[in-house]
């Protein structure tokens, strides 16, 4: 009764049957059959082309104000409409596009469909709706301007990507409360295109009658495509040694942020930078959580990961450690950190890491919303339909060497931006031996 | 519609399996019959700080080892703990089925765990608490310590299941092993597996790792009970780190069980009142009169209508940006009520339906909320097969949602709390 028993394989993906097609006016359309259950879980993804800074209360607006009304219909009656038809609608968006997901019984199909191509071609933002949404848009800005989570993340953001829009400051409240109806109309006309989208739709459908739904039920959504030009790429940011320390006074917790821009999904050394990644902390067996949380208790869920954005991608250590502990936690993320650049992972850590990107991929592609969601993150950044296939087979070539070698190349201490949001008074005097202390003061 | 066999082992360990041949997941869960409510005085965050300690290592597995075979394996593990449950739970590819069901059976058998991992995972739930509530704008509003004290008046109701740091400090060994002996039988536990198993394998498996548990007594599960509050309460408070007032209207619930179908209608009535932008409440708070940012609902089994048994609560919650409009909301919230009760007929409650459908077929297509969702059915009413009929149950609840509305939705029946914003903003 005590010997543990074996595993056998991971599930295999095949997406083979995956259609790529696309409607006359350039929408992209990625369909795939599963009809475990009778749903199709859809998801649009609209690129917003050469936003700029001062685009960056639009972008906050168009998600709220985009069901705000249409041509025929009041706020209310498309909130009811879409109820009425059991749709699990959510809207969200960023400097790298638009998004709208939708779940919806495969018995409506037709009509829900009808609904995302209303809303989407035809928002009438409606003065009087804009109004109150912009409103609503103000108070989360202050409620994230509030949260030390928010505010570590957006303080390493702003010093990673400095001067491009993926520094994503928070907009303030007059500059919500000076974009109107006119300017959201407008900002949809020459961003919001069917040309560059993507509708991604997985469920119980044939792909062959959704293309043709979506053709003709899309028809009505026009636009040139490229309005507002292209998106530049960020420059890489200048090299940064000390600490960031955002004061926070009073702060019971300290929010650490550890990272630096890296390659992203194109580039050869990215499968061995996601096992590096993950081996120092991207899960739960990782030596971040064995060290930080499983050896010293500093913290309760500490994490590293690659934030990809459609033009670069960003490496991220985060833990929210405790006051008088935060000195000590960033001594161990340096040391796991100088440990990954510097020595080889062992075989039986590779496998593991290997292992479980493997099945929690494989395990998201059979649930209809975990393969939707996984396209629609693929595609968004320009990559194929079957990436998912190609990155798995990536994962298997992937040696100890490369490991350590993407680590020494893109994980070392050395470059490394360091932002922590906390209690200056408290934590600066223990910080000091780490590295110089450029002390922020928030904005109350 | 798929159906969910059930067995018993010799000890007690009730078992279920709910196959879909189709799926290459494995779902394990296993649920414990007994969460915060049963923690005794001075243990506050005791039931809380148990379940960390099942991952602290067991007879065959070594501190770590658990996850390593379950992540190093291809799967995702976890638990919570809730007022009248503990829950852990892996999802794996199915050729790891077996493998899961070893490590839960080793740690429901001879969990091992040492002064070093208690003071570890002491530390490491204090920075829970720091991340989640003490750091956090609007952290545990309204549910933590908010609401039940004031709705309830017992300890095992009222007091605050995250725990009080000294009670935290003040967990032992003993302790520790006190409360293995009394709530961790197999008795005392639902094992459920969803996905593509095989349910005769799942059975044999079952019999093989968990039959050797010993069998123990099971504790008699206490009635918590208590009487409803005589008038509304009403409690405020200063949060230092929320930039906004916030304000939750508390409302005791019929008994999920005993009284099903007027609780199936009480969910109902609250996804009618508060489940998202085509809600009465965010139509008119929200859309029409736009004196709310948001508006929603939270259950006194925190992240589902389904996590608690009786007493019960619901909680209407909205942020707005002025305080002087904390009674013009209230107002409202009376007025919708007032309008269901006084009549609503199947035509409006048929989009609420629409999309709770929906939402339970989602859910059925991910096998962890599947097997975690007949393991909470099965220990709460027998009747873990009400995980595929839920939509059916509330469906012939709809006649009861007026009176619902009328009787337990009273302005004299419930407690509201504000948070006063200390912020500067």
């Amino acid at each position: 009764m005590s010997a543990v028993p074996a595993a056998g394989p991971l599930p295999v993906v095949d997406l083979s049957d995956v259609v790529d097609g696309s409607t006359a006016a350039g929408l992209r359309i990625v369909a795939v059959r599963r009809p475990n259950v009778p749903l199709v879980q859809l998801r649009l993804r609209v690129p917003l082309g050469g936003v700029a800074a001062r685009d960056n209360p639009a972008i906050r607006l168009l998600p709220k104000t985009l069901l705000a009304g249409t041509g025929g219909r009041s706020a209310s009656e498309v909130a009811a409409d879409l109820q009425a038809l059991g749709m699990l609608v959510g809207v969200g968006a960023s400097v790298d596009g638009l998004a709208m997901s939708a779940g919806v019984p495969t018995s409506v199909l037709p009509e829900a469909l009808a609904q995302m191509a209303d809303v989407i071609a035809h928002p009438a933002f409606p003065r009087s709706q804009v109004a109150g949404e912009r409103e609503r848009v103000v108070q989360e800005i202050l409620q994230e301007a509030a949260d030390p989570t928010a505010i570590a993340t957006r303080g390493l953001d702003a010093r990673l990507f400095p001067r491009h829009p993926y520094a994503d400051p928070l907009p303030s409240p007059s500059a919500i409360r000076r974009t109107g109806s006119a300017r959201l109309s407008r900002f949809h006309a020459e961003r919001v295109v069917p040309s560059g989208s993507v509708l991604v739709a997985v469920g119980d459908v044939e792909p062959g009658m959704l293309t043709g739904l979506v053709e003709e039920l899309f028809a009505g959504w026009h636009g040139a495509s490229g309005g507002g030009g292209v998106l530049g790429e960020p420059d890489a940011p200048p090299p940064s040694s000390g600490i960031v320390l955002l004061d926070r006074p009073g702060a019971v917790q300290s929010n650490v942020r550890i990272g630096t821009r890296c390659p992203g999904r194109d580039a050869p050394a990215f499968p061995a930078l996601l096992l590096a990644s993950t081996i120092l902390g991207g899960y739960f067996t990782s030596r971040l959580v064995d060290n930080l949380r499983e050896r010293h208790g500093y913290t309760y869920s500490p994490h590293a990961g690659i934030d990809e954005r459609r033009l670069a991608a960003a490496f991220a250590v985060r833990a929210e450690v405790g006051t008088e502990v935060t000195a000590a936690a960033l001594a161990e993320i340096h040391y796991e950190l100088g440990r990954m650049a510097t020595t080889e992972v062992t075989p039986t850590e590779l496998d593991e890491a290997r292992r479980y990107l493997g099945g929690v991929l494989s395990m998201a592609a059979a649930t209809q919303a975990g393969l939707a969601g996984l396209f629609a993150g693929f595609l968004s950044q320009g990559l194929e339909p079957r990436y998912l296939e190609h990155l798995l087979a990536q994962l298997e070539e992937v040696d100890a060497p490369a490991v350590a070698a993407a680590a020494a190349r893109f994980l070392g201490p050395a470059v490394m931006t360091t932002v922590v949001v906390g209690d200056a008074a408290a934590v600066a005097p223990a910080l000091e031996p780490l590295g110089a202390v450029t002390v922020v003061s928030q904005p109350s | 519609m798929a159906t969910i066999e059930q067995a018993t082992l010799d000890n007690g360990l009730r078992v279920l399996v709910a196959p879909d041949p189709s799926s290459p997941v494995a779902a394990v869960a296993v649920l414990y019959d007994v969460g915060f409510r049963s923690e005794p005085e001075g243990s506050t965050g005791f039931a809380h700080l148990f379940e960390h300690l099942m991952f602290q290592g067991s007879e065959h597995l070594p501190k770590g080892d658990f996850g390593r075979l379950i992540q190093g394996n291809g799967g995702v593990f976890n638990g919570f703990t809730r007022p009248d449950a503990t829950a852990f739970f892996e999802q794996v590819p199915s050729s790891a089925l077996e493998l899961a069901l070893f490590c839960e059976a080793d740690r429901m058998r001879a969990p091992r765990i040492t002064e070093e991992t208690l003071a570890n995972q002491i530390d490491v739930v204090k920075e829970e608490i720091r991340v989640n509530v003490l750091n956090q704008p609007y952290g545990g509003f309204p549910w933590l310590e908010d609401l039940p004290p004031l709705m309830f008046r017992t300890f095992a109701n009222a007091h605050n299941g995250y725990g009080s740091f000294e009670d935290l400090d003040a967990a032992s060994l003993e302790d520790v092993q006190g409360f293995f002996d009394a709530y961790y039988a197999p008795a005392n536990a639902v094992l459920s597996v969803a996905g593509g198993v095989d349910p005769e394998q799942v059975l044999l498996l079952a019999e093989r790792h968990f039959g050797p548990v010993a069998p123990r007594a099971v504790p008699e599960r206490p009635s918590f009970a208590e009487p409803m509050a005589d008038g509304e309460r009403r409690h405020s408070r200063v949060d230092e780190l929320a930039p906004l007032p916030a304000v939750a209207l508390g409302y005791r619930v019929p008994d999920p069980v005993g009284d099903a179908r007027r609780y199936f209608a009480t969910v109902l009535l609250v996804g009618l009142l508060a489940g998202g932008p085509a809600s009465r409440l965010f139509d008119r708070l929200v859309r029409r009169d736009k004196i709310a940012a948001d508006v929603g609902a939270i259950w006194g089994g925190l992240d589902s209508a389904w996590y608690s048994r009786d007493p019960n609560y619901v909680a209407l919650i909205a942020h707005y940006p002025d305080e002087e409009l904390t009674e013009t909301i209230i107002s409202a919230v009376d007025a919708e009520l007032a309008s269901i009760a006084a009549g609503t007929d199947a035509a409006a409650l048929a989009p609420v339906l629409a999309q709770a459908a929906s939402a339970h077929w989602m859910a059925l297509d991910s096998k962890y909320n599947l097997a975690v969702q007949a393991a909470f059915f099965a220990q709460q009413r027998g009747d873990p097969q009400l995980a595929f009929e839920l939509v059916d149950r509330l469906t012939e609840a709809s006649a009861l949602v007026p009176e619902v509305a009328a009787s337990w939705f009273r302005p004299d029946r419930r407690t509201v709390c504000t948070l006063v914003p200390g912020a500067g903003s």
